[in-house]
């Protein structure tokens, strides 16, 4: 068996040598052939013994061939290209080869044995070299995953530029000189901006934030973007070094004799620019891993975002759908507080990439100017190993044979003051020289130097960036050990501190100021024995997202009262005995063809085709509304059946997309675009029927036992429709001004003389306000009388309040806050849901102002405030905010104390600031900027703080901003 | 007369080109119906591009400029076009120094040097950035020194952090591109003759040789600028400051933002740094003409 082995080993060895001497390496011949012609003589021995000595033998000879390959790669002429382009090959190879880990929900990682392992995301440890990203995912199989796709990108682009830029340039400089004066001509915007921001500028609007476009499209446009903006580097480069070669005396000559074009191009040109196309290769893939990485911190990924977002502080951040380096970069910059290592690991796989590439290109160019390293290398050595002895003697004195003596001159001195620092330095170095420790300081510093300098290339390199790595690593460890010593508290410290860095909702400008009135037109009748509202409704509706859209939203508000509904704040809008009700939908015509749509809850789904930008549909349906029976906004008892946000709604399409939010038991969480109803309604004679509109531009018809009302409205936000009957209501008149308003309360219950005196009370505030918001906006206010105690509900032109506003003194309050509410969120709208504070918190305020006005006691007492500032305290430590949407209160009463206490507060401190005139001011302008449109709390902010001026600006950041330092 | 025919030819093509990458995104069609590549729509392109000249010359769509008076853009305008001046100074200043302090060291030393330079030079400026900062943090967690204020929140507007890191590979690169000047103009003859007369070497470097390279310095001084007007962008969306970077974002963000307006923001940014550009190229220009040389 081991004669067996022997003899194979000698085999392999031998094959091996012959493998060489064809390299023609003589220095390995040497030693390999002494040790042939030995292993042939003791095969004939006991080779077997000799196995050992053998494999001995054989480990010598690899290490020897290691060595001279590396020697021969040393001295290879394109050593660094080839070396460089292995090392970056394997690792694409090691990539292509990664597969992803699963991302996980869990909060802690535990190992097989159920041992807790640690918390994403989870420092540096043995287990985890690199730590892990928030999904519990090791950063080394995350970089290791997307290094493919950042090289991938990397050479794709540059050889694409490479390309189409060379075989443009070399066309244009040998055949069409004047076409580089055009394509300069065409690419001159790229000559002033920078190509970080023409990358910027031409992908932000589609790669920044999830469109639901695919990842394919997405990189494609992205890579043809960065091919294009490299494109006129690349160009110029090589039409400049063309027209060099062509100003040489050889291409002169060859033209001379006859030489044409082509052949200039494949025998003069191409040889010279061969090595400068591999040059500018290693400089456009630098160029694009720094523009990759910058554009990663603006969230511009290759291949697009991720709908799911990382971190929304300082800014809302999503994360790169391909884990490529330079996104993932960007991306976890902004966690750089928290978890450092997720930034560091990509970028140091970067810098490791940059480094080879900067080095390739260290070689290029050491090549292109002649000085070819492998050369210099050999010199060395070949002093080295001939001792001591340098190949030049230096020689600091000479004597010219023969030559004549000079006489002396006399030279004048000059005075240099150069000279007297120099001096300054020299004395001063001697002075020093006199401590002993100070010269072996210098003497070791020098000897380092020349030590470092003695090195070669790839080990300076991997030495210089060994303190880098050690600096993150230590960095890491006593990360984690803060982490571990005292998890708990540190925890929450390091979340305080990340809390530095994404955009509250209210510094966001997302309403959609391009909005187009939606038409509705209804005909519908009212049946009373069922209590139910059927009827056909046809709704053109424009596209003013800007692009094409698929689906179309509607809001089926009643539907909420389906299904049975659980919580306090729930049970106070249902009410003793509820009823439930809900709206049907059948055959859906969309631009005349029955569609498929999709109901779920309360949001009403249709697919729509080729309903491009600015493009018109129609919808048509008929639809069956069961009201419901409760103290909500649409629903009936014994006198009365009123209606408000009844009708399918379309949802807001902005910035952020569809509004799709649901109804809540408290707030106004309704957020609509103004609309135009063309309305048609039939119910039983005995109905008085009223609308938003002003009663003499409706049409009634009285026939037999049926009424026919119809209207057309203009600019309404929400439709809201009354009928009442004629036996319980009777109506109160009071004009302010032309204003009419309409106190319809009911006759025998209701107390006549709270009815005139909520009458007095809206039609006073209503003046009041006026100094506030300018003229009322509508012809006509009427105020129904609803249920017992349904909470009170403001449309344009009509208010919905309970019963008890009619036995209760205090009921005149709630007629302020309706007229209010004509204002804010009638003519203003917001969105109710996502930011409740922007017409909230200012009608409280004002509310709170008309009360003082009215006598209804004076501001708050010192001990209300202290209540207010406890409980404020105990709702903040909860993780809510005066910016919180409806969704995070957790109650209507945190709901009242935050945007009626906490808002109302901020108002009135800024009016201290700032003065009333300038709040009067400013909410003039609000109003009169958004009448019939929807503003946003950064439209309400920015209009205070162009009115405030200084005092202003900042101030709202400071009350609306979450108190993160509670927050979980 | 050729040139008279060729430069309303080249006016258009600027004009073409500016329409163009206007336009580009119109090219192309997103949601592509049964293909998952990306579509072209030429029609759409067209109607786009005409649509974006038309916009361009009414009169109606430029009304945005009143609005640009606001106070935000003006500020951040300002507070952005103060970082570039002082990171531009910083750098020239910097990179003088490290360049003048190794052209008078040895050679030798020099090369050992220019090779560190040359490695930090070549490091993602990403990472050097990290790493300022989190050194920065540690000094502030262990030590509880905050010696610069880094993101520009909560109203501040900090300078002395935006310029260092805008203007520190900057002033690498730029004190590289001096070296290699420098050496070059070592090895002319005038040089050695001043060695000759026994002038010193700091009065060579800074009187002789200094008045020499400005001229090839001015004009590749482009490059510098450029390369801090994309540190900026960068910088400016790294630590949250509130310049013009913030309002350009802000503004491409909005999806119905028109091309005028998108024009008008980019041009204005880059008018003071394009004439900056053009000044001190064209005096250095001046200058070499004055000095017989030929650039």
């Amino acid at each position: 068996m081991k004669q067996l082995i022997t003899n194979k080993l000698i085999f392999i060895m031998t094959v091996t040598m012959e493998y060489f001497r064809n390299l023609k390496f003589t220095e390995l011949i040497k030693p390999m052939s002494s040790f042939f012609k030995n292993a042939r003589q003791r095969k004939y021995k006991s080779a077997g013994a000799d196995l050992y000595k053998l494999i001995y033998e054989i480990l010598k000879i690899l290490l020897m061939i290691a060595v001279s390959l590396t020697k021969y790669i040393n001295h290879l002429k394109h050593r660094n290209m080839i070396v460089g382009t292995a090392v970056l090959f394997i690792l694409f190879a090691v990539s292509w080869n990664t597969e992803l880990a699963p991302e996980s929900n869990e909060p802690l990682i535990f190992d097989e044995n159920g041992k807790f392992v640690a918390a994403p995301p989870a420092p540096p440890s043995f287990v985890f070299p690199l730590g892990t990203d928030l999904g519990a995912r090791s950063m080394v199989n995350l970089v290791l995953f997307g290094v493919k796709y950042t090289l991938g990108a990397v050479i794709g682009i540059t050889l694409a530029r490479l390309i189409i830029g060379g075989l443009l340039a070399m066309v244009t400089a040998l055949w069409l000189p004047v076409f580089k004066l055009y394509f300069s001509a065409f690419f001159w915007p790229f000559r002033y901006i920078p190509a970080l921001l023409a990358g910027i500028i031409l992908m932000l609007p589609i790669a920044a934030v999830p469109q639901g476009y695919s990842v394919k499209v997405i990189l494609e446009y992205q890579l043809l973007i960065l091919i294009l903006i490299g494109l006129p580097g690349v160009f110029y480069f090589i039409t400049d070094m063309v027209e060099e070669i062509k100003k040489e005396p050889f291409v002169l000559s060859s033209s001379l004799m006859g030489g044409g074009k082509f052949h200039i191009l494949t025998r003069h040109v191409w040889p010279n620019i061969k090595s400068h196309f591999l040059l500018l290769t290693t400089q456009q893939m630098m160029q694009l891993l720094q523009i990759m990485t910058f554009m990663g911190i603006f969230s511009i990924y290759l291949g697009g975002p991720h709908p799911t977002a990382i971190t929304d502080f300082p800014r809302l951040i999503y994360r790169s759908i391909s884990n490529e380096l330079a996104g993932m970069a960007g991306q976890n910059y902004w966690l750089i507080r928290r978890a450092p290592w997720m930034a560091y690991s990509p970028i140091l796989i970067i810098t490791f990439i940059a480094l080879i590439i900067n080095w390739m290109k260290k070689g290029i160019e050491d090549q292109i100017a002649g000085v070819i390293p492998a050369k210099k290398k050999s010199l060395q050595e070949a002093s080295e190993s001939m001792g001591s002895t340098s190949l030049v003697e230096k020689s600091n004195s000479f004597v010219i044979v023969g030559a004549q003596k000079q006489p002396n001159i006399h030279i004048r001195e000059r005075f240099y003051i150069n000279d007297v620092i120099r001096n300054l330095f020299i004395s001063l170095r001697r002075s020093l020289l006199k401590l002993k420790a100070y010269e072996a300081f210098e003497k070791s510093l020098l000897k380092t130097f020349a030590a470092i300098g003695r090195l070669p290339s790839p080990l300076l390199t991997a030495l210089l960036s060994l303190p880098l790595i050690l600096c993150a690593g230590l960095y890491g460890y006593a990360q984690y050990q803060e982490y571990t010593g005292n998890s708990r508290e540190k925890g929450h410290k390091s979340d305080q501190v990340s809390a530095v860095a994404a955009k509250e909702t209210y510094q966001l400008d997302y309403t959609n100021k391009d909005a187009v009135p939606t038409d509705y037109k209804a005909y519908m009748n009212y049946n009373e024995a069922e209590g139910s509202l059927n009827g056909a409704l046809n709704i053109t509706t424009t596209n003013t997202s800007g692009e094409e859209m698929e689906k179309l939203y509607f809001h089926l508000y009643p539907n909420q009262f389906q299904e049975p509904l659980e919580g306090m704040d729930w049970e106070m809008i249902l009410g003793p005995s509820p009823e439930p009700g809900w709206i049907e939908i059948e055959d859906l015509f969309v631009n005349g063809k029955r569609t498929k749509f999709k109901v779920n809850k309360t949001i009403l789904e249709i697919d729509m085709a080729n309903w491009t930008d600015k493009q018109k549909a129609e919808v048509a349906f008929k639809f069956i509304l069961k009201i419901p029976k409760n103290y909500s906004n649409t629903s009936l008892d014994y006198a009365a059946v009123w209606l408000g946000n009844f009708l399918p709604a379309q949802a807001v399409y902005d910035k952020d997309g569809w509004n799709l939010d649901p109804i809540t038991p408290f707030g106004q969480p309704f957020y609509q675009e103004i609309a135009n109803y063309d309305i048609t309604l039939t119910a039983p004679a005995k109905y008085e029927i009223l609308s938003n509109a002003p009663e003499p531009t409706a049409i009634i018809e009285t026939q037999g036992d049926t009424v026919k009302y119809a209207v057309k409205l203009e600019n309404v936000r929400d439709l809201s429709m009354v009928l009442l009957d004629k036996q319980y209501y009777s109506r109160e008149i009071f004009m302010n001004g032309d204003t009419m308003i309409n106190m319809w309360s009911r006759l025998k219950i209701d107390d006549l003389e709270a009815a005139q005196r909520n009458n007095m009370a809206a039609a006073q505030s209503m003046k009041y306000f006026e100094e506030y918001f300018g003229t009322y906006p509508y012809k006509e206010l009427d105020i129904i009388r609803t249920a017992e105690s349904n909470p009170q509900m403001s449309y344009q032109g009509m208010i919905f309040t309970p019963g008890y506003n009619f036995t209760n003194p205090l009921g005149s309050v709630s007629m302020i806050e309706g007229v209010l509410r004509q204002w804010l969120s009638g003519a203003v709208g917001s969105n109710g849901y996502k930011e409740p504070w922007v017409n909230d918190a200012i009608s409280s305020f004002l509310l709170k102002k008309a009360m003082v006005e009215r006598g209804y006691g004076s501001s708050n007492s010192a001990e209300q405030i202290s209540q207010l500032q406890t409980e404020i305290s105990r709702i903040e430590a909860q993780g809510q905010s005066l910016s919180s949407p409806l969704k995070e209160f957790k109650d209507i009463n945190d709901y009242y104390v935050m945007i009626g206490g906490k808002g109302s507060e901020m108002y009135f401190e800024l009016e201290k600031q700032i003065g009333a005139g300038k709040i009067k001011e400013a909410l003039k302008t609000y109003t009169k900027e958004h009448t019939n449109k929807n503003a946003s709390g950064y439209d309400l902010i920015k209009t205070f703080e162009n009115a405030g001026g200084a005092e202003a600006s900042g101030y709202f950041d400071s009350w609306l901003k979450p108190n993160t330092k509670k927050k979980e | 007369m050729k040139k008279i025919i060729h430069i309303p030819f080249l006016f258009m093509t600027v004009a073409a080109g500016l329409l163009f990458f206007m336009s580009f995104p119109r090219l192309f069609d997103f949601r592509p119906e049964g293909s998952e590549h990306l579509g072209f729509r030429f029609l759409d392109f067209l109607a786009a591009f005409k649509a974006t000249a038309l916009q361009l010359s009414s009169g109606y769509s430029w009304r945005f400029v009143e609005s640009w008076h606001q106070e935000t853009a003006i500020s951040r305008y300002t507070y952005s076009l103060e970082i570039i001046l002082i990171s531009l100074v910083f750098t020239i200043f910097i990179g003088s120094c490290i360049a003048y302090i190794m052209m008078s060291l040895s050679f030798t030393k020099r090369a050992k040097l220019k090779n560190v330079l040359n490695f930090i030079e070549g490091l993602p400026d990403l990472l050097v950035i990290f790493i300022i900062q989190m050194s920065l943090f540690a000094l502030y967690r262990e030590y509880g020194v905050r010696l610069v204020t880094m993101y520009g929140l909560a109203g501040k507007e900090p300078l002395i952090f935006p310029m260092v890191i805008n203007s520190l590979l900057p002033s690498m690169f730029f004190a590289q591109y001096l070296l290699k000047v420098m050496e070059e103009e070592y090895e002319k003859h005038y040089i050695l003759l001043g060695q000759a007369k026994g002038l010193s070497k700091f009065h060579l470097l800074f009187v002789h040789l200094t008045r020499n390279i400005l001229p090839v310095i001015s004009i590749h001084f482009k490059t510098i600028i450029f390369a801090i007007t994309t540190n900026l962008v960068l910088v400016e969306q790294m630590f949250v400051l509130n310049g013009y970077t913030k309002e350009l974002y802000d503004l491409l963000s909005i999806r119905g933002s028109s091309p005028a307006q998108v024009l008008f923001y980019v041009g204005v940014f880059l008018v003071p740094i394009m004439l900056l550009e053009r000044i001190v190229t064209l005096s250095g220009k001046r200058m070499a003409s004055v000095r017989g040389l030929n650039i």
